[in-house]
């Protein structure tokens, strides 16, 4: 029975067809509850061609999957006609054929229209490594956050108790009958292209990590370190030149998410400093490289004059179409920053407010949208890495900065990067995963004592009082105390990493001064 | 004069209904649509010979011109009897609009004979105003369908007053639930006429009185008449007359009035409804009564009135498409308009984004068959004209010979707006939505892009095609407003404020067009919205009323204000009292006609060491706030915080664009690292915390902005540290003129402490580390939501006035202040008060008043402003070297402490200039030691001033420099 349901889903118009039972308001709920049951199990889900597989020329209503990124909410909703005069039901693309004239307007009802793109900065692993990318003619590029090849695709749902909570940047994996039509917003002039449309069926969050990871890790605590320890000794080797406590730094904030809001515990942002500039033509760094192997979600994002005065970071509402911004990325997103492009030259405008669109997501996860005469804010959950050669960031204060010291000789560009085995790798991808979707729980009460009574010590102890710490100092150590016991994968902090995290906050500053 | 028992009785009706069931169906559309347009349109060119006694009005606008079938149903050369006739006029016309004529079909003979096809049809009294589209081609379709939706429904399909409308398809449930709006509108004459008799009656009768009562019935609160007479003016014939003398054609409807009005209740929930047939009856029943008052006045002799002068204005008037404009409708979210709304009466508001230019509006087709020269003529559907495929006369029958002829078709002004949602309406996490909205005539251009509206108007559904290649319609629908009503919002009496257009940039021409609503629209609006928001909200202003009542409010709102930080109790308060703020007050009598506005919004500023939470406790703010803004000090330009001008690529115009601070307009506009700002910056903030505008030039435009907006600022000290030795303008780097313009000064210092420390450690491990960050302390906090719904209930609804006792204690913690300064045996003062420091204490009371929502500033509130006061002045004016307040330090700069030690040096540097040795001659080294520790940039100041009026010369550089003195 399940099996001939399964069979028969991958004709959903058919299905659709056969399910309707008259009640226009509670059918689509209804269509979704039914598909969602069809694919509950992993299995069936896999089954369903995604959109990256097929040729997406032959539209012909098929079933297909697509992990989007929702890029547009604006669009203003549209009314279909729920009940065809034949008697059958509309939406889902469907067209009435019957001929007749008449429009009962109680029959009609709303849908909305959003815009979705492929998945910015999503590492090609993520797809299944084998995952063929066709070349697609890209339609609508202002509407992707960086220059890369992508899919765009015109969102159609009905269930609108489902749309609402669909919001910009959340990542979901859409299932629905794909078919050409010409976009809701110029339907009226004659030239209008047509575009990939999906009529949803049902919907899937994805996870912050894309792909569901656990936390905490299930083989044991030392095999943990033991792993943690090789992943950091490869990503020293491989992007940083040997330095193993930056190494660990990237590590500690690569895991960062947003954890709440009042009171702030955002992910920290890290600059590292006196990172060498590129001797080769290359521009990316192996460290980028070496982290998309590790991350689902990862941009580079090359500063220079002429990305900073050209190219806009903010999405901006233009003639009630909203283009993308270089920031409107998905949430557990790591964005690395080279700030080793910019030359002497002149900001404009548009520049300051780039730098401030940048600055002020690193500082309060919140990114600005502009629409005519309003702006609105919207929350996001990106990690910012800097990379600069100087002292400190150009532009940007960020919560730590690690001076880099690479091995002398040590080429941090372009260099071909070495993999680890595939299982190692693998490892690697859930140690970092798991420890971005993990929560400290608790916090003894000794260990509170223990830190309050450190604190208290240390700022008796300062020569003067412009010396001691404050409470912000206290604020920043907890928060790698709290980043540091999940990189363990542990979900409680100890005196064991207090004490870790007072001698890598000490080493970093000696850095800083020599 | 209107006697009701003129109207035909019900029975009649209701067999012309089933007429009309059986004859209507066989009607082919076209009949319908062409036949009234042919009886109307032809008379434009006719009219001035037609023997009306019409003024011929060559120029007459199309939309105008539209309307001129107007007169002619109506008998109005016999005004005593207009009324009862025009009723009958209209009703024969229940099953079918196009039978609406029939007794007046007398001036159609006049009409041009050439047209074949429309003389034997019965004329529409129809409106076409382009709001109100009139959709009669529909009619028959839609009724074609109704036993589909509703079989078992007996009632005839067609009706000339039957809408094709969804709400009267959508529902056979409802049909039952109100068979009296179904037989109003599926019409029998009897309840149409009802209609138009009972909105005559309204007009007719409505009193303000009416209004009162109704608000009262609400618990709305209501002002009171200044006069008992003012509440017995028969409101609506006032404004008729004024109608008549301005010329104007537009009356503005406030359907509260309709409820409030005892036997008109029934209208307003027929308008609607029925929007599209319930307008075009008062339309009618406006311009009945013009007439009818118009001759009143006539007989009476009214001024301007009288014999052949009145005959013109009575002609005019008839000449004239009057226009009934409802609004004061609950404006809704324009996410809330689902496919029931479709056709009904509804308001929304948002803010206008773009708006296209003047479109001529194609509201009829007149089209000539080629082969015969039958004219037909087609009105617009649903934007779709449809074109007759075949020449509707029989004898000829020839297909495809119609062609458009373009200088006989009707147009109208049109112009398509987009209005977006507005900010504050916006659900979190989205992207505002946008809608179309269309309006027409005399509503085009009234508004620009970035005003504020709120809008009345008709839901429409059109639809379009899915894809270019189908010819299939019907799958999917846009939707659009046809707007009736217009209302701007903004200026100072706008409730939100934000974005406000100033009144004086808008010309006369401007104007909202109509007559009526204009004094009591604003006092409508903001009532019907605050009865409208008590529905969905009375849990929630129930729960206020509460809160304010624990007597704990105070501490408990502070406390929740910013519950990550630690302590800080008096620094919360203040912010506390700086969202609610004081009133705001202008003086009504003044130079110009009207003083200056004096502002009740308090500014705050923190001074204080790094690492001590400064910017969190803006962050929250600003999270809180209503219109909050946040930006920082460094790397705003004085644009980003105010306003830049840009072209805009659409128009090619200049247009302004508002920074944070016009933004904050209303609110709280945060700015961290003030002191980092850059002077031009900072300039711009003189005039905006005293004024509370924002001045620009720039690239030709001139303007002053509104920003009336409280500033938190945050400022670190000059130093890494603050320097407790030093006055607080050595330590930061801001101009005194700037300090003084803040009511509240806060030094936040990092003090080691022991005991302090380990309650802050413990109070941020407990925050940071643990995941419930409700522990601290056991005290309850309430939510940020709550706080922040809290304060804007408070601040729209609490205007607490000061009482005697309250200005009193004001007056002595004035004069207390002021006489710290005097100290026995000295005849110098220090300052220790100036007015500004009243003008806060009087708006910090007044907050403190409105926080605990109270009507009257009491004494307590006083106390509690003095006691916040007096704690900011002890820590920001102290004068470090005298331990005494001074508030020369924050307004000046410096103390009379340091003006008197700089007077003392100042002699001393004379006197040693006279007698040391040998000084006459060369001077005296810079670098001479001097008996006591001397502040080096104190005597700097002091040289320099020295300098000034002529009496040393400092010769040399650096570590030689000489001090002279000059020979007289």
């Amino acid at each position: 029975m399940v099996s001939s349901e399964l069979a028969d889903a991958f004709d959903p118009t058919r299905v659709i067809l056969s399910l309707y039972d008259q009640d226009i308001d509670s059918f689509p709920a209804k269509v979704a509850a039914h598909f969602d049951k069809i694919f509950a199990s992993k299995d069936a889900f896999d089954e369903i061609p995604s959109l990256h597989t097929i040729d997406p020329r032959q539209t012909d209503r098929r079933l297909v999957s697509f992990r989007a990124m929702i890029q547009d909410t604006s669009p203003s909703p549209e009314m279909y006609l729920a009940r065809h005069s034949n008697g059958k039901c509309g939406g889902w693309g469907l067209v009435d054929d019957s001929g007749t004239e008449d429009i009962d307007y109680s029959d009609l009802r709303e849908n909305t229209v959003l815009w979705a793109v492929s998945v910015p900065g999503e590492s090609p692993w993520v797809g299944g490594d084998d995952a063929p990318r066709p070349l697609f003619p890209v339609s609508h590029p202002h509407k992707f956050p960086v220059p890369e090849h992508h899919f765009g695709v015109q969102v159609k749902l009905y269930d609108t108790s489902q749309s609402d909570s669909l919001k910009s940047t959340d990542a979901v994996t859409l299932v629905g009958i794909l078919t050409l039509e010409s976009l809701a917003e110029e339907s009226d002039s004659p030239n209008a292209l047509p575009v990939l449309t999906l009529h949803v069926l049902f919907t899937r969050e994805l996870p912050i990590t894309i792909i569901p990871r656990v936390f905490p890790y299930v083989p044991a605590v030392s095999s943990v370190r033991v792993l943690r320890e090789e992943l950091i000794s490869w990503m020293a080797d491989e992007g940083l030149g040997g330095d193993k406590d930056a190494a660990e730094w990237v590590l500690l904030n690569i895991i960062g998410t947003v954890q709440s809001r009042t009171p702030p515990l955002l992910p920290l942002s890290l600059t590292l400093s006196r990172f060498p500039a590129s001797k080769t033509p290359a521009t990316t760094p192996n460290l980028s490289i070496v982290l998309s192997h590790l991350l689902p979600l990862l941009v580079t994002l090359p500063l220079s004059l002429e990305t900073l005065n050209n190219s806009s970071f903010s999405p901006e509402s233009k003639d009630e179409d909203l283009h993308s911004g270089r920031l409107q990325l998905p949430r557990g997103s790591v964005c690395v920053i080279t700030e080793g492009g910019v030359t002497e030259g002149d900001v404009f405008d548009r520049g300051v407010r780039n730098l401030r669109a940048l600055q002020e997501m690193m500082t309060n996860q919140t990114l600005e949208y502009i629409f005519p005469f309003s702006r609105f804010t919207f929350p996001t959950d990106v990690v910012c890495l800097v990379l600069s050669e100087g002292k400190k960031s150009t532009f940007f204060q960020t919560s730590t900065n690690v001076r880099i010291q690479p091995k002398d000789g040590c080429e941090l560009y372009g260099s071909a990067v070495k993999l680890p085995s595939p299982e190692s790798l693998a490892m690697f991808r859930d140690l970092v995963g798991g420890a971005k979707t993990g929560k400290v729980t608790q916090i003894s009460e000794s260990v509170a004592e223990y830190i309050q009574e450190d604190f208290v010590a240390e700022r008796k102890s300062a020569p003067t009082p412009a010396e001691a710490v404050t409470s912000d100092d206290l604020i920043h150590r907890m928060m790698v105390a709290r980043l540091l016991t999940l990189s363990m994968h542990q979900s409680e902090v100890t005196t064991e990493i207090w004490e870790r995290v007072k001698v890598l906050e000490r080493a970093r500053c000696e850095r800083l001064k020599a | 004069m209107s006697s009701p028992l003129n109207f035909p009785s019900s029975d009649d009706p209701n067999m012309d209904v089933d007429e009309g069931g059986t004859t209507m169906p066989d009607a082919p559309p076209l009949f319908l649509a062409g036949t009234p347009s042919a009886a109307g349109t032809p008379s434009r060119f006719q009219f001035s010979d037609d023997g009306t006694q019409g003024t011929p009005l060559p120029g007459l606008m199309a939309r105008r011109a539209v309307g001129m079938n107007t007169p002619k149903r109506t008998p109005l050369f016999n005004p005593g009897s207009s009324s009862p006739m025009a009723f009958p006029s209209s009703s024969p016309a229940k099953n079918a609009r196009s039978n609406l004529n029939l007794n007046s079909g007398a001036p159609f003979d006049s009409d041009p004979l050439e047209f074949p096809s429309s003389p034997a049809k019965p004329a529409t009294p129809r409106n076409r105003r382009g709001d109100i589209h009139s959709s009669f081609s529909v009619t028959p379709v839609s009724s074609a369908r109704r036993p589909r939706a509703d079989p078992t429904a007996s009632r005839p399909p067609s009706s000339s007053f039957g809408p094709p409308s969804g709400p009267t398809l959508t529902a056979p449930n409802q049909t039952s639930d109100e068979p009296d709006e179904i037989r109003a509108i599926w019409g029998t004459t009897v309840n149409l006429t009802e209609t138009m008799k009972l909105f005559r009656e309204f007009l007719k009768g409505f009193k303000p009185k009416y209004r009162q009562a109704y608000s009262r019935s609400l618990n709305i609160p209501v002002k009171p008449f200044a006069n008992p007479a003012d509440g017995e003016v028969l409101l609506y014939e006032t404004y008729l007359r004024q109608l008549r003398q301005t010329g104007e054609t537009n009356l503005n409807l406030d359907v509260v009035n309709l409820l409030a009005y005892p036997t008109s209740k029934k209208l307003h929930g027929q308008l609607i409804k029925y929007p599209q047939e319930v307008i075009p009856a008062m339309d009618q029943v406006l311009k009945d009564l013009m007439l009818d008052i118009a001759d009143l006045d006539q007989r009476d002799g009214a001024h301007g009135m009288d014999g052949a002068q009145g005959e013109e204005e009575i002609s005019e008037i008839m000449n004239k498409v009057y226009k009934v404009r409802p609004f004061g409708i609950q404006s809704v979210n324009m996410r809330e308009l689902n496919p029931t709304d479709t056709d009904k009466l509804v308001a929304i508001n948002g803010l206008v984004i773009r708006s296209t230019p003047i479109i001529p509006d194609m509201k009829t087709a007149f089209f000539r068959c080629l082969t015969c020269s039958h004219t037909t003529q087609v009105d617009i559907d649903r934007g779709k004209i449809a074109e007759p495929t075949v020449c509707p006369r029989d004898v000829c029958a020839a297909p495809g010979t119609l062609s458009l002829i373009h200088n006989r078709c009707v147009f109208a002004d049109r112009q398509v707006i987009r209005l977006q949602e507005t900010p504050d309406a916006v659900p979190d996490g989205q992207t505002p939505h946008t809608v179309s909205l269309s309006v027409y005539d005399e509503l085009v251009d009234v508004s620009k892009p970035g005003d504020r509206l709120v809008v009345t108007g008709i839901f429409r559904s059109i639809p379009v095609r899915v894809n270019p290649r189908q010819r299939t319609l019907k799958s999917l629908f846009k939707t659009y407003l046809d707007v009736v009503h217009v209302r701007l919002v903004g200026g100072s009496e706008g409730r939100e404020g934000i974005l406000a257009f100033d009144k004086t940039t808008r010309g006369p021409g401007d104007r909202m067009p109509g007559v009526g609503g204009v004094g009591d629209t604003e006092g409508g609006i903001s009532e019907l919205d605050n009865d409208g928001h008590k529905h969905r909200n009375a849990e929630l202003e129930e729960k206020i009323r509460q809160l304010s009542q624990r007597p704990d409010i105070y501490d408990l709102l502070a406390r929740s204000l910013a519950p990550s930080i630690w302590e800080m109790e008096d620094v919360k308060k203040g912010i506390l009292l700086q969202l609610f703020g004081g009133t705001n007050k202008s003086i009504e009598r003044g130079g110009g006609g009207g003083g200056p506005r004096y502002r009740g919004d308090i500014n705050v500023l923190l001074v204080g060491d790094p690492g001590t939470s400064k910017s969190q406790i803006l962050g929250y703010v600003h999270k809180i706030a209503p219109r909050g803004v946040y930006t920082s000090g460094k790397g705003s330009s004085a644009v980003g915080l105010t306003a830049y001008v840009t072209r805009d690529p659409d128009s090619k115009q200049l247009v302004l664009e508002s920074g944070a601070l016009v933004l904050s307009d209303g609110g709280v506009c945060c700015i961290d690292e003030f002191d980092k700002m850059s002077d031009s910056t900072r300039s711009v903030l003189h005039e905006v915390m005293e004024q509370q505008t924002v001045s620009i030039a720039k690239a030709g435009i001139i303007t002053t902005l509104n920003a009336r907006t409280s500033i938190l600022a945050a400022a670190n000290p000059v130093g890494s540290k603050y320097d407790v030795d030093q006055p607080i303008t050595r330590n930061i780097d801001l101009p005194p003129t700037l300090i003084s313009r803040f009511d509240l000064l806060y030094l936040v210092l990092d003090q080691v402490d022991e005991s302090l420390d380990r309650r802050l450690a413990q109070h941020l491990v407990g925050l940071y580390l643990e995941d419930t960050p409700d522990r601290v302390g056991g005290l309850d906090y309430l939510p940020l939501p709550e706080v922040s719904a809290y304060i804007s209930y408070a601040r729209a609804r609490v205007h607490p006035t000061i009482t005697e006792a309250a200005g009193d204690e004001l007056v002595r913690a004035y004069v207390e202040m002021r006489n710290m300064g005097a100290e026995a045996g000295s005849s110098e003062k220090r300052i220790t008060a100036t007015t500004r420091q009243l003008e806060s204490l009087i708006r910090l009371s007044e907050a403190h008043a409105r926080m605990r929502l109270g009507e009257y500033v009491e004494l307590a509130d006083v106390k509690e402003a003095g006691r916040l006061m007096r704690e900011a002045i002890r820590t920001s004016a102290m004068d470090p070297r005298t331990g005494k307040i001074d508030m020369g330090l924050l307004n000046t700069g410096t103390g009379t402490g340091q003006r008197r030690m700089r007077e003392d040096m100042r002699r001393g540097i004379l006197s040693m200039l006279d007698t040391t040795s040998g000084a006459k001659g060369r001077g005296i080294r810079w670098n001479d030691a001097s008996s006591v520790r001397i502040d080096a940039a104190e005597f700097t100041e002091v040289i320099k001033t020295l300098e000034n009026e002529g009496l040393v010369k400092v010769v040399g550089e650096r570590e030689r420099r000489m001090i002279r003195k000059m020979e007289v």
